[in-house]
């Protein structure tokens, strides 16, 4: 009996000793390892529209798209709150959560950074996973570029000159200074050039560089949203203009113009522009590039759009919008009254305040009453956007009868009379700031347009001094300030 | 109207009740028929009966292997059980409050049932937002078997950090005080050290009342009881406006005019402007009730306990908890020097949570319609508690415990013990809110949460006199622990109908068939494994009762540790002199008792989670600021390396506590006056911390080992027994804590780090609030400065006048000083029991000194102008704003609340108050049944008493209750309940 017991006993100590050897090596089901990524295609696919993911998060985080590029230029008039108002103000250095969000460059950096990634890393996932093709790989390397370009010019659109970071970090968090940002825009500019021959015109599988259907889907599903050829031109025309280079930007905006029947892009009338299919539906043939949101991927959100600032009663419970644009403005915008925009962008124009209703993408899976789930895509390039880009760069290199014609196609697609060519060129260019401001408004375009223009200080309390000293820019986050020695603060905001 | 609900399922328990003590009794009758129960049936087995010691422990009742490798020594402290066991108590932790030296409970709502915290010796770890309150709890161990705490994991979807997603549910309320016969509270390295690693914060030790030798006896104990409803200074939308309006006539622009509040310009409105009455209908008087009954008996081969429990709590905004608990535990002896213990406990908890507006729009994640507040109305807020009937919120959670022990005797000094356990819990949640309520759009929910842990500890012990003096033990184990914890998580919005309480997502393709639109819910996992294997020694030697010297030694692996820093040695080494048994104390009265102590030993701390091991990680986080849980683009899942979460160093080592302890206890007069004095200092050292980087990089920090903090203090009991004879007898304890703590390292060599709102400098304490200091008020501009700007604003008139600390004419973070904290620095308790004949009568008073609150609800009052309709959870208001602000409001200055510099910003010394306080935590009576008569019917004691909770406190803090505040040390007003006063009647009962 006794021997039973001591052999059971010792039987069971034994089971105890010998288990703890396997026990301790359990894997996280949580989080991939560093070993355990960029191995197969899932990774590659993953790893390389984390980039999109990151861009869209980016901008849509606390709204900073509009916050950057339409809240500043102070057409749209806040109700109640004070960040929104300050940023109105340009007192960004004020004292608010939001607005250390979008002085905040991390999430920006973490876009650049997952760039810097995928681009060391996908060349080594087709020699690891023979089912992911060295031509997808390149066509995925290509658009992970083209996001890395953007970001960067955006960037230097909000910052200026920003530090220049291009290899991924090996974690030691090497601090880098701000670099002068016509080098990181011409570094962009190059990228676009390198990404721009791998990247196909559409992706529908008509391209060399695309054949068959990318990642399973068709057209239908990429249309507008990935980086294309047109997007890396209209990309390139935009840093050249921002850098005042008007040649390079409508050597850029030519090749879009040329390869018409290639990338199918068109105008929109103003209905399909509005409407819930529409541009801010997007995958349409007037977005040139838009960052996604949808409804049928549940991709979508109550934070992050437009729509969370500028709707109200009766489309979401809320007795007064964050924003608007008044009535007088409304009518000082759009001073014809032929302007087939002003029905449709605005609604409730006999109230205090209208509503501006030209994003307004409420599914009707979340109507009646309301559920605050937003799905607008941001529409980042559009094709009239292009068309008045390269109406200002002709008259800006001479072409002043091209400028018109151009300018006089898109106010007659919205109504218009046309602008006669008796108009001086300061006029003219007068007159496509304002067909800029009117198409593009709410579309996070008025801010640069106000820098590009010269208009600041017309539209805006800052001065040509202000604008001279970097007041255009947003100050740095104290965050990034504090961790980087070597970022010194843009003299405005000092 | 006051509420005087009967308690629900009252009929049950009655049956249940009488069915217990009917049995009971049954059972009793038939043992006494018997002449003797201790006599078994079987020659063989009373032969080996006679040989078997019969322990003071058997006849109290026990799990037997507590006595085994558990024993105590070091820093320990008991509280008084007897008395705590009258109390209405549901959790652990409220027992241990002001009666256990070295432990600050915190309690930040008492909602009946919700989960709590308890911190040694100090929050081991830093507490920056309430997930992190979490891996600071001790570790509770239950009959030598340690139980399994919630896991913070499940905060990863949420955008709110109000509650974590599931029921909330305290796990210490599973356990019924009348179940348990001791709790200790181990603290230095000499105590925990055996409990390895889970052990480093501490540890509650309960023992529970076990099967015990002896008669059958059968014990009932019950009570009943009502907590009452505070009082309130209601007010309507007249106080609100009259209130603001000063501000408007001093600052408000045309345009601050007008959006002056639509619902408070409106004097005519009964709805804000009627009767302020609220109150009548959201707090209430609240039942309270529990009855236990226990049986046990039986003899050294076999002996049993079967226990059963309920008790039931209401708490004001139609909140309750009820438990239900069962256990069952036997000792057997089935062959020669074999000893068998089986211990089964299970039990649930129902909660009925509260109905704030901002746990539900956290639980939802989907901010409602702020534009107007709640009415001050009784009549409309019952119409809405009638409406949210037609929602479901039920929670529950249910646990099971299994523990197994087997201990075998080869000889009188070498044994074996084997011990295996089972905490297995479930979390279950299942929430719809109607339309009704919601904006018009239904929301459900469902979490369902599991966990469990399973342990084996096997140890071999040697224990025996070399000599006569010299006594040696030595013990060799092992022991393994596995943990999991996981949980699903499914939500949909706008549902079809009010009446379809469940989501059935539609197929893709077509929206119209299932309750939900597929796009409209979603579905969470989330999981995760843990395990820990330890080999151990520890050495033991006693010389003549004087000298004890023990070494402890113990090999730890954990599975959350990189692999090449896997395993890591823990050394703890105790010695203690007792120096009243050295002849010349012997025979001393006055000094009867005088032993030094001293420990000093390391431990391992475990990790929560298990993706600091490889290095950097990737994640899925394409979400932003409201919108986190994103995981597709374009319908294609991503992964990015984890920006948010934070780059992992690859080689994360294992975090440790060095802790060395000092300790003197005295016994004067033949022991009637005790006193015992303990200074401490614990260190945590390497703790993983993340700090943020150059964010160039784009990640949000760095994770690395290398921050160290200490925690030091000095504890002190003192207890007499001042008068003692026949008729009256008069006892005393007093019990102080003083704790204080410093940041001794950063990783990477920094000096000071900024996380979230709070600073932390090496040599400075890292509880303290950073804050603006305040110095009046800037009436006009002129008065301004010259340049004076608040982070490049230019001050006004105005604005508040924050002093300029570095003298840079800017005021910003650099201007903040570290001040005040929400840990206090003396706490304790002082607790008297006075006997009068049968009569006996206990009070506690519990103090806390040197503690200090931030008024976050009345800087939110003064702060209307950036809270007023914001789309912002920050904003919500909630029934109880329409209540006076509790605080000094005459001391606030009147600044321009629309001001860019937020002159009513949060973290500023303006809000900051002393928290100390004095309360009169229990009072009880008891009346002792005395005499024959007892004996005749059968009974063997019989007590009735009465206990009044809560009942006074002394406090400089203007802000309501004093210990009603978060984790964090802000106290947010109505969120945070003070504990009620209460009223219980109850008895005790054996027979």
């Amino acid at each position: 009996m006794r021997k039973i017991w001591i052999g059971g006993l010792s039987l069971l100590l034994a089971a105890g000793w010998s288990s703890c050897k396997d026990m301790l090596d359990i894997e996280s089901t949580r989080a991939v390892t560093r070993e355990n990524m960029w191995a197969t295609k899932n990774d590659a696919w993953a790893g390389s529209f984390a980039c999109y993911g990151l861009l869209r998060a980016a901008l849509c985080n606390e709204n900073a798209y509009w916050a950057h590029g339409e809240l500043r230029a102070g057409q749209f008039t806040v109700t109640q709150r004070g960040d929104l108002q300050a940023v109105r103000d340009n007192r960004l250095t004020a004292n608010y959560a939001t607005m250390d969000t979008w002085r905040d460059w991390r999430k920006f950096y973490a876009t650049i950074a997952q760039c810097n990634i995928a681009i060391a890393k996908l060349p080594e996932v087709p020699a690891l996973d023979e089912r992911y093709s060295k031509t997808e790989m390149e066509l995925d390397l290509a658009q992970v570029r083209y996001i890395r370009a953007f970001t960067y010019f955006y960037m230097v659109r909000i910052w200026g000159d920003v530090p220049l970071i291009t290899e991924p970090g090996s974690g030691d968090f090497t601090t880098v200074a701000r670099t002068d940002q016509n080098e990181v825009l011409n570094f962009a500019f190059n990228e676009v050039n390198s990404a721009i021959y791998k990247l196909p015109w559409q992706f529908d599988g008509t391209n060399p560089e695309q054949p068959g259907n990318y990642r399973g889907q068709g057209i239908g599903h990429w249309r507008g949203i990935l980086a294309t050829k047109g997007a890396g031109f209209t990309l390139q025309a935009h840093i050249r203009a921002w850098q005042k280079d008007y040649q390079g930007a409508l050597d850029a905006i030519q090749i879009v113009r040329g390869n018409g029947t290639k990338t199918g892009y068109a105008r929109v009338s103003v209905n399909d522009l509005t409407s819930n299919g529409g541009t801010f539906r997007g995958r349409r043939n007037e977005n040139i590039f838009q960052l996604d949101m949808n409804f049928d991927h549940a991709e979508i959100s109550t934070t992050g759009q437009l729509e969370n600032w500028t709707l109200r009663y009766p489309d979401v419970s809320k007795k007064e919008a964050d924003i608007f644009v008044s009535k007088d403005s409304i009518l000082n915008i759009f001073h014809l009254a032929s302007d087939t925009r002003i029905g449709t962008f605005f609604t409730d124009m006999g109230a205090m305040q209208p509503m501006f209703y030209k994003i307004k993408m409420l599914n009707n899976a979340v109507k009646n009453p309301t559920l605050r789930f937003f799905n607008s895509a941001i529409s980042v390039f559009r094709y009239e956007e292009l068309l008045l880009l390269q109406a200002e760069c002709m008259l800006r290199t001479g072409d002043f009868n091209g400028a018109l014609s151009l300018l006089n196609d898109q106010r007659a697609n919205r109504n218009l009379t046309p602008v006669l060519n008796t108009v001086s060129a300061d006029e003219l260019m007068e007159e496509i700031f304002q067909e800029r401001r009117r198409e593009l408004i709410g579309e996070g375009w008025l801010w640069y347009d106000l820098v590009t223009f010269g208009k600041v200080p017309d539209y805006t309390g800052l001065s040509q001094t202000d604008v001279d000293n970097g007041a255009i820019y947003w100050p740095i986050s104290r965050a990034a300030l504090g961790l980087n020695p070597k970022l010194v603060q843009t003299h405005y905001w000092k | 109207m006051t509420y005087f609900y009967p308690p629900l399922r009252k009929k049950q328990v009655i049956l249940l009740a009488l069915l217990l003590m009917g049995t009971g009794a049954a059972a009793q009758k038939k043992v006494f028929n018997r002449a003797d129960s201790s006599k078994p049936a079987a020659g063989d087995a009373t032969d080996r009966l006679k040989k078997l010691p019969v322990s003071s422990l058997d006849t109290a009742g026990y799990i037997r292997n507590t006595d085994m490798m558990l024993r105590n020594r070091g820093a320990v402290s008991s509280p008084d059980l007897d008395q705590a066991r009258k109390l209405p108590y549901m959790g652990i932790n409220a027992v241990l409050s002001g009666r256990a030296t070295g432990v600050d409970v915190r309690i930040p709502s008492a909602e009946p049932g919700k989960r709590n915290a308890l911190f040694i010796r100090g929050a081991s770890g830093l507490l920056l937002k309430n997930g992190d309150v979490f891996a600071a709890q001790p570790l509770y161990v239950i009959d030598g078997m340690p139980l399994q705490y919630d896991h913070a994991f499940a905060y990863d979807i949420q955008r709110f950090d109000f509650n974590r997603i599931g029921t909330e549910i305290d796990p210490l309320a599973y356990i019924d005080v009348n179940d348990i016969r001791s709790i200790e509270v181990l603290k230095d390295a000499a105590a925990t050290a055996k409990y390895g690693p889970s052990a480093s914060a501490g540890v509650i030790q309960i023992s529970t009342r076990g099967p015990r030798t002896g008669e059958l006896r059968v014990e009932v104990n019950g009570y009943a009881g009502m907590s009452l409803k505070p009082s309130m200074k209601v007010v309507n939308g007249r106080w609100e406006r009259d209130f603001r309006l000063p501000f408007y006539d001093r600052y408000a622009t045309a345009e601050q005019y007008r959006s002056f509040p639509a619902y408070l310009a409106d004097s005519t409105n009964a709805q804000y402007y009627g009767n302020a009455d609220w109150d009548e209908a959201y707090y209430r008087n609240g039942w309270m009730t529990g009855l236990h009954a226990g049986v046990s008996g039986g003899n050294r081969l076999a002996s049993f306990r079967f226990g059963v429990g309920q008790a039931t709590q209401q708490g004001q905004d139609n909140t309750l908890a009820r438990r239900y608990n069962v256990n069952f535990g036997i000792n057997i002896t089935p062959a020669k020097r074999l000893d068998w213990s089986t211990y089964i406990s299970a039990s649930m908890l129902n909660r009925k949570r509260n109905q704030s507006l901002r746990d539900r729009m956290g639980d939802q994640d989907y901010i409602l319609n702020l534009d107007r507040p709640p009415s001050p109305n009784k009549s409309l807020l019952e119409a809405y508690y009638g409406y949210l009937d037609d929602g479901i919120d039920n929670n529950r959670n249910t646990n099971v415990r299994v523990l197994n022990n087997l201990s075998y005797q080869f000889a009188p000094w070498l044994k074996f013990n084997s011990r295996f356990s089972i905490d297995y819990g479930q979390n279950f949640r299942d929430l719809f809110m109607p339309s009704t309520v919601n904006d018009g759009n239904n929301f459900a929910s469902n979490f369902d949460g599991l966990q469990n842990r399973m342990t084996l500890d096997n140890s071999l012990e040697f224990s025996r006199y070399l000599g006569k003096r010299h006594h040696l033990t030595v013990t060799a184990g092992q022991y393994n622990q596995w943990d999991r914890w996981s949980y699903m998580y499914g939500k949909g919005y706008r549902g079809k109908s009010d009446y379809i309480k469940i989501y059935q997502p539609s197929s893709p393709g077509n929206p119209d068939n299932g309750s939900h639109n597929l796009r409209l819910t979603a579905n969470f996992k989330d999981r995760i494994r843990a395990a820990l294997a330890s080999f151990y020694g520890n050495i033991e030697y006693d010389y003549a009762g004087k000298y004890n010297v023990m070494l402890y030694l113990r090999q730890d692996g954990s599975s959350n540790v990189t692999e090449e820093n896997r395993w890591k040695l823990f050394p703890t080494a105790a010695v203690s002199w007792n120096v009243s048994n050295e002849p010349f104390l012997q025979d001393s009265k006055a000094l009867s008792t005088l032993r030094l102590r001293g420990s000093a030993g390391r431990m391992g701390k475990v990790f929560s989670l298990d993706y600091y091991k490889d290095g950097p990680i990737y994640n899925v986080e394409i979400g932003w600021e409201g919108t986190p849980n994103l995981a597709t683009y374009n319908a294609f899942p991503v992964l990015n390396a984890a920006y948010e979460l934070g780059y992992v160093a690859p080689g994360i080592g294992w975090a440790y506590t060095d802790q060395i302890n000092g300790g003197i206890d005295f016994g004067f007069a033949n022991d009637r006056i005790k006193a015992a004095v303990d200074v401490y200092a614990r260190t945590d050292r390497d703790l993983l911390l993340k700090t943020p980087v150059a964010q160039e990089y784009g990640y949000s920090g760095v994770w690395q080992n290398g921050m160290d903090i200490r925690n030091s203090g000095v504890e002190l009991t003192l207890e007499a027994s001042i008068i003692q004879n026949k008729t009256f007898a008069w006892s005393s304890a007093i019990n102080a804590s003083m704790n204080q703590n410093k940041l001794l390292a950063l990783p990477g060599g920094q000096t000071a780090v900024v996380l979230g709102n709070r600073r932390l400098e090496i040599g400075f304490p890292t509880d303290r609030f950073w804050l603006l200091q305040n110095e009046g008020m800037y009436a006009s501009n002129a008065d301004v400065p010259a340049g004076m700007t608040y982070q490049g604003i230019a001050m006004k008139g105005g604005d508040p006048i924050w002093i300029d600390r570095n003298g840079d004419n800017v005021i910003d973070d650099n201007d903040r000083i570290m001040e005040g904290s929400h840990n206090p620095k003396v706490q304790g308790g002082w607790a008297n029991t006075l006997k009068y004949r049968d009569f006996e009568l206990n009070f506690l008073l519990s103090y806390a000194f040197g503690r200090k609150l931030i008024n976050e609800n009345l800087a939110a009052r003064f702060d209307f102008a950036n809270r007023e309709g914001a789309d912002d959870i920050g904003a919500v208001k909630e029934v109880f704003y329409w209540a006076e602000p509790e605080g000094d409001m005459d001391r606030i200055p009147q600044y321009n609340p629309w001001s860019a510099v937020r002159p009513y910003q949060v973290n500023q010394t303006l809000f900051l108050e002393d928290g100390s306080y004095v309360r009169l935590r229990s009072l009880t009576l008891t009346y002792n049944f005395r005499g024959a008569w007892l004996a005749k019917r059968g009974l063997q004691t019989l007590r009735v008493y009465g206990t009044g909770n809560n009942l006074l406190t002394w406090t400089r803090y203007r802000g309501g209750d004093p210990e009603a505040f978060s984790y964090l040390g802000y106290d947010q007003g109505g969120y945070n309940w003070a504990q009620p006063k209460s009223f219980t009647l109850g008895f005790n009962l054996q027979f």
